[in-house]
């Protein structure tokens, strides 16, 4: 069964707030995404022992952030390791990522980097159409000038993570 | 005012039992509203507290992810406390994220769009303000306003409550009191009337005696004027034995009158207010042998006084009594060659004892209770003059200022007699 979450976000105040308004830009939003999702996602301890570690926040292809991850992500932790902002190209090395962000400039690698990814236990999160039909797991877009996503939660349970109940509460049922 | 003392002692008694009942009971039910109201202040203030970490923990996702629809869909989970008038959480930076209202237009009530705005609380309203945290880091805040009306109303019922208990209990032991109260009044009330009536029984005795002493005067006075005129007019004309009878009768009539002026003196001792002042007793005692000692200057007399210890009392009225008990030693010692008389004095916890030694002819023990009864004589006249009333006097002086006398002696042996007056405590 494939369910389609559709989380809408609001920025900052109450009501739509137009993503090129904002103070914030559109990617330093995602960022912020990215590290709230390791807030509510639980990886399987294989992957994130209690000691020692780092947590690896993987961007395959172009950064669409601007090399500014590495400088948002100085000092926090996620699953309580620091964070390692890892820039990746080769697609084998990426099942050792916990967060894999995959920029739209690999759209045409997508079905062979969830293939090598199968078995792993990566989060995966992406913006490009067809994103979670193909195998991702998240899936960020832009609509009525609002950043939403859907979680494609049978891959997110495939790769043995657990999803925040809070998270799913935060979904709107499909079609609202 | 109307003092308490104007009611009867059944009154008395019920109104202390009520008083006493009323009271404790009062006392207990204050108590307990008390503690009652606070724990059910402290009680609502601990559920919030929950409810608040509940309703903020189930927030933290939709803080973080800007998500305020799903956030006032958790606050609205907050109308099965009917408490919480409204609650809203603020975002990080302060700003108004999600609103709950259990009914505005009830309550009135609006959150400002800032956490630094002061909310404008209305009557019975509190607020809570708790910090939303996830993994430690503040990502919100957590306001509740709820309501105190349900607990003041409850206050209210619980006030209403203890009267009714109040007043049922009163009512209660006012009904017990008033059927168990004679068990106690009944007797005091007959004590108090068998009181009242000596009381007004001695009253008129006195009052009894005031005027016959008064009322023989007059005859007595006729007596004594028209012997007088028959001793001087009709002097020539009596024999000796006339003018024997007449003095006889003279002096009978001179010793009435004494004896009526005594007993004048004893009835007005009742009427007599006491005016207690410090009394300089060894001064006193001098002045009263003085005097007496003038009219035996021929007499031969040891007089021993020590420093006596002060005492309060009515000065006129200690002064008589001891003129009454020196002329008292004096008489009985007139048939002693040499005689003497000491006085000392000393001091108990509770009083202050005189007593009164003489050398004189003593008395026997088994009539020491005839000593101060009004005309008991334990002397005939011709030994030693006298009319009974001095001791009586005397005693009653002495126990007018709550204080005791008793005497004792043997025959030929002498006698003391010894008073007692109560100790007054001054203030220091």
């Amino acid at each position: 069964m494939f369910y389609l979450l559709i989380i809408s976000f609001f920025l900052e105040t109450i009501g739509v707030v137009c993503v090129q308004a904002s103070p914030l830009s559109e990617y330093q939003v995602k960022a912020a995404f990215l590290y709230n999702f390791g807030k509510f996602i639980t990886w399987p301890e294989t992957v994130l022992p209690a000691s020692g570690n780092q947590f690896k926040l993987c961007i395959l292809g172009n950064d669409p952030f601007d090399n500014r991850l590495t400088l948002m992500m100085q000092g926090k932790t996620i699953q309580g390791k620091p964070v390692l902002v890892t820039p990746m190209q080769e697609i084998p090395e990426l099942n050792s990522c916990h967060l894999l962000f995959i920029s739209p400039s690999e759209q045409g690698r997508l079905a062979e980097i969830f293939r090598s990814l199968k078995g792993s236990n990566t989060l995966t999160v992406g913006e490009m159409p067809g994103f979670l039909e193909k195998g991702g797991m998240i899936f960020l877009y832009i609509e009525d000038n609002r950043v939403q996503f859907n979680i494609n939660t049978n891959a997110t349970s495939g790769a043995h993570l657990k999803i925040s109940s809070q998270l799913i509460n935060l979904v709107k049922a499909e079609g609202e | 005012m109307i003092s308490f003392r104007n009611f009867s002692i059944k009154q008395q008694l019920i109104g202390v039992i009520l008083l006493v009942s009323g009271l404790s009971l009062l006392l207990a039910g204050v108590i307990l509203i008390i503690d009652n109201h606070l724990s059910a202040q402290k009680a609502l203030q601990r559920n919030l507290v929950i409810l608040a970490q509940v309703v903020g923990i189930n927030s933290t996702a939709s803080l973080a992810f800007n998500d305020p629809d799903s956030a006032t869909k958790n606050l609205a989970v907050l109308k099965v406390k009917p408490d919480i008038d409204a609650a809203a959480i603020y975002s990080k930076n302060g700003t108004i994220f999600a609103v709950y209202y259990k009914d505005s237009s009830l309550t009135g009530f609006i959150f400002p769009s800032t956490l630094e705005q002061v909310p404008q609380l209305q009557k019975n309203q509190s607020e809570l303000v708790a910090p939303i945290l996830l993994e430690n880091e503040k990502v919100g805040t957590l306001a509740i306003v709820y309501n105190t009306q349900e607990l003041s109303e409850h206050l209210k019922e619980h006030v209403l409550i203890v009267m009714i208990v109040l007043l049922a209990s009163v009512f209660t032991a006012f009904f017990l009191s008033n059927s168990l109260q004679e068990i106690i009044s009944k007797p005091i009330e007959q004590l108090a009337k068998t009181a009242h009536q000596l009381e007004s029984t001695n009253k008129e005795l006195d009052a009894f005696s005031y005027s016959v002493s008064h009322d023989l005067r007059a005859p007595l006075r006729a007596i004594n004027g028209f012997s007088l005129i028959l001793r001087e007019e009709y002097e020539p004309r009596l024999d000796a034995e006339g003018k024997r009878l007449i003095d006889v009768i003279r002096g009978s009539v001179q010793k009435m009158d004494q004896l009526i002026t005594e007993l004048l003196a004893f009835a007005r001792l009742n009427k007599q207010m006491l005016q207690k002042a410090p009394l300089d007793m060894t001064l006193l005692v001098q002045e009263a042998f003085n005097d007496l000692k003038s009219l035996e200057s021929d007499r031969k007399i040891t007089f021993l006084l020590e420093s006596l210890a002060p005492s309060d009392g009515d000065a006129a009225m200690i002064s008589q009594v001891w003129i009454n008990l020196l002329s008292n030693a004096l008489k009985f010692t007139q048939t002693r060659s040499h005689a003497m008389i000491e006085i000392t004095s000393s001091a108990t916890s509770t009083e202050m004892l005189y007593r009164i030694r003489d050398n004189g002819v003593g008395f026997d023990m088994k009539y020491v209770h005839k000593l101060f009864g009004v005309f008991q004589r334990l002397h005939n006249d011709e030994e030693f003059k006298g009319t009974g009333v001095g001791l009586a006097i005397t005693e009653r002086i002495i126990k007018r200022h709550g204080g005791r006398i008793w005497a004792e002696g043997q025959p030929e042996k002498g006698a003391t007699f010894t008073f007692a007056l109560p100790l007054t405590r001054r203030p220091t």
